[in-house]
């Protein structure tokens, strides 16, 4: 069993709580806002477009889009909150000696936490609705989640200390991560992309998380080589970012 | 000796010069190549001073000294700039109030955490949680969020947590200039209680009765640097005679201006020569408009008003010296006078030639340091037997 450092256990208790106490909708709009996107996306991208699903991955574009946007909507939700997460809580950090990786830590954590538990009813569902989901997914899919949650880790250290001394680094995210989100593959099949630019999207180490994804929850795909190559990927930058968050950190009460 | 729990080893803290956009991305460059900031404001420099177990040790200083951020860096809360600070043992903070706890939890929620920040968990978090709240005596409210608590009841909250702790050393930031008094006794008196059971406590108060009823020794700081650091009362005497010569100097230039408008007889200058425990010289001049010689009264109050002695020329037959510039001098030395050590008041009245009418009053703060826990105003001759 893994002991969890009890303060940070007590950080994710409030960050849960933070999540389902703020307003009336609270306690539903940690599900419905990706439902929400998953539904404009099915929309514009199904429907108007009519992006198709690669052979492989069954015929519902719906559960493509699913598999795919949970997961990134876990890192992009992550990084985004933790931006603003040292500000937040400047009174507990500026008056007490609370270990600081913490703050953003806890906010990865809850991220990723509700995001996959979202994801793993949603594949549980289409699974009992008679959809090609594989529900080996669920497991086989974790290094690639773990890598992400690596990435999320690294890039949350780094802007969370950034946004206390360059405030506009949160409002850059937003833009970044559209882009981002656009071409890794998330709204439609590598097939649809003109060969030219296919080596563009496939640089992006995005594209081959979502496409694991794709691969172990939509075709039953089980552990490969390139999940190391991700874990290792995303270990290296959760330590570039821890390395940068112990630079700045310490410093941060100066401008707070 | 006892070891020494805290060392703080030359300690400077400069806060960077922040623009109105924020620090930028420079300053963000200079962290990440861990160049320190060459500009800013200096809020400490060069703080050197170490705490034994078992001593408490307070700090004193004007609003904007320095004296929370030194605070918090002991506590490991801030950085400093240059030097370094080292605790052994564990240490409870309760730096300004309600440390760190968030307005939207509860009282409990609150303590939780708080707990949890000091080292206290789980169980033991548990076992002691009735404790913690019998002594922050709140009530109902311990399950009422933080932002519906008064000032006093959050430093009750903070202090009842601190209570349970007993860290080996205890640093407080001004905790007992909140809440009632009943509860500032409840806290002064748990303090002794813990000092009497070997705990060490470093705080801050501008409570120079604090000071000197916890405190064994203490540091003064002015402006970020240590202007004095010795024993309590050493540095408490120190400390008050200091405001009561700002007080004194902003009394001078009201009096000046107040030259123009004197009567028939005036005090034109009273000056305390030297002091200390055994006696004091003072000099002065009276102004008579008329040209007859006047008479003088002089006399000590303690600072609260509460006469100690006067006199006058008169009773000691002794006449006023006529100066070429027409005005009348004095001189007077006070010998083994037995007052004890505090403030004091310096008073001198100008009367008539007479002794009848009082025209004038001029009055000099002084302080006469020293050590002693004796009470009242002067020190009688007593013998034991």
């Amino acid at each position: 069993m893994i002991r969890i450092d009890p303060l940070l256990r007590a950080l994710i208790e409030r960050e849960v709580n933070n999540r389902f106490l703020g307003g009336v909708l609270s306690p539903i709009w940690w599900l419905a806002q990706p439902l929400l996107t998953l539904g404009v996306y099915a929309l514009v991208f199904g429907l108007f477009m009519r992006s198709s699903v690669p052979a492989a991955y069954g015929d519902s574009f719906v559960a493509y889009l699913a598999v795919g946007l949970w997961p990134w909507l876990a890192f992009a939700d992550a990084v985004t909150r933790s931006a603003s997460s040292l500000i937040a809580q400047s009174a507990l950090i500026t008056r007490t000696a609370l270990p600081r990786l913490y703050v953003p830590l806890s906010t990865v954590i809850v991220s990723f936490a509700l995001n996959w538990l979202a994801l793993t009813a949603i594949v549980v569902l289409f699974k009992l609705l008679g959809f090609q989901v594989s529900l080996s997914g669920i497991i086989m899919s974790l290094p690639a989640w773990i890598a992400l949650l690596l990435i999320a880790m690294g890039f949350a250290w780094m802007v969370s200390t950034a946004q206390v001394l360059v405030r506009d680094v949160e409002g850059m995210l937003g833009p970044l991560f559209t882009l981002l989100s656009f071409i890794c593959g998330i709204q439609y099949g590598l097939e649809s992309i003109p060969a030219a630019w296919r080596d563009v999207i496939l640089a992006n180490p995005f594209t081959h998380l979502i496409a694991r994804m794709h691969d172990t929850y939509l075709a039953g795909g089980a552990f490969v080589w390139i999940d190391a190559t991700l874990l290792v990927g995303g270990a290296v930058i959760a330590l570039l970012g821890y390395a940068f968050f112990q630079r700045v950190a310490p410093h941060v009460d100066d401008y707070l | 000796m006892s070891e020494v729990l805290l060392a703080v080893d030359h300690v400077s803290k400069l806060f960077p010069k922040i623009g109105r956009h924020g620090a930028g991305f420079a300053a963000l460059a200079r962290l990440l190549a861990a160049k320190p900031s060459s500009n800013g404001f200096h809020a400490l420099t060069d703080i050197d001073f170490t705490v034994r177990r078992g001593e408490s040790f307070a700090l004193v200083g004007e609003n904007g000294a320095g004296k929370s951020t030194l605070l918090k860096i002991i506590a490991g809360v801030l950085q400093p700039s240059q030097g370094s600070v080292t605790r052994r043992g564990s240490v409870g903070a309760l730096l300004e109030l309600g440390s760190g706890f968030h307005p939207e939890y509860t009282g409990r929620e609150n303590l939780k955490l708080a707990a949890a920040l000091q080292g206290l968990t789980g169980a033991a978090f548990d076992a002691k949680l009735d404790e913690i709240i019998a002594f922050a005596d709140i009530g109902e409210h311990i399950d009422a969020p933080i932002k519906t608590y008064s000032s006093g009841m959050n430093v009750r909250l903070g202090f009842a947590l601190v209570t349970a702790l007993k860290p080996d050393l205890l640093i407080t930031d001004e905790v007992l200039a909140v809440g009632d008094e009943s509860f500032q006794n409840k806290c002064i008196s748990w303090m002794e209680q813990y000092l009497a059971d070997g705990g060490t406590l470093l705080l801050v108060s501008h409570s120079l009765y604090h000071v000197k009823k916890l405190a064994q020794r203490a540091l003064w700081l002015d402006h970020g640097k240590v202007r004095l650091h010795g024993s309590a009362s050493d540095v408490a005497i120190a400390y008050q005679a200091f405001h009561e010569e700002k007080q004194a100097g902003a009394k001078r230039i009201s009096a000046a201006a107040d030259l123009t408008a004197l009567g028939q007889y005036a005090v034109v200058a009273l000056q305390i020569h030297a002091v200390n425990a055994d006696g004091m010289q003072v000099s002065g001049a009276l102004k008579s408009r008329d040209g007859r010689r006047p008479r003088v009264a002089v006399g000590i109050v303690r600072i609260d008003g509460t006469p100690v002695y006067g006199t006058t020329c008169e009773l000691d037959a002794f006449a006023l010296r006529a100066t070429d510039g027409g005005q009348f001098e004095f001189a007077l030395t006070f010998n083994d006078w037995r007052l004890l050590p505090g403030s004091y008041k310096l008073k001198a009245h100008a009367m008539d030639p007479e002794g009848m009418r009082l025209y004038d009053t001029v009055e000099r703060d002084f302080t006469v340091l020293g050590d002693s826990r004796e009470l009242g105003l002067v020190r009688l001759p007593h013998i034991w037997s």
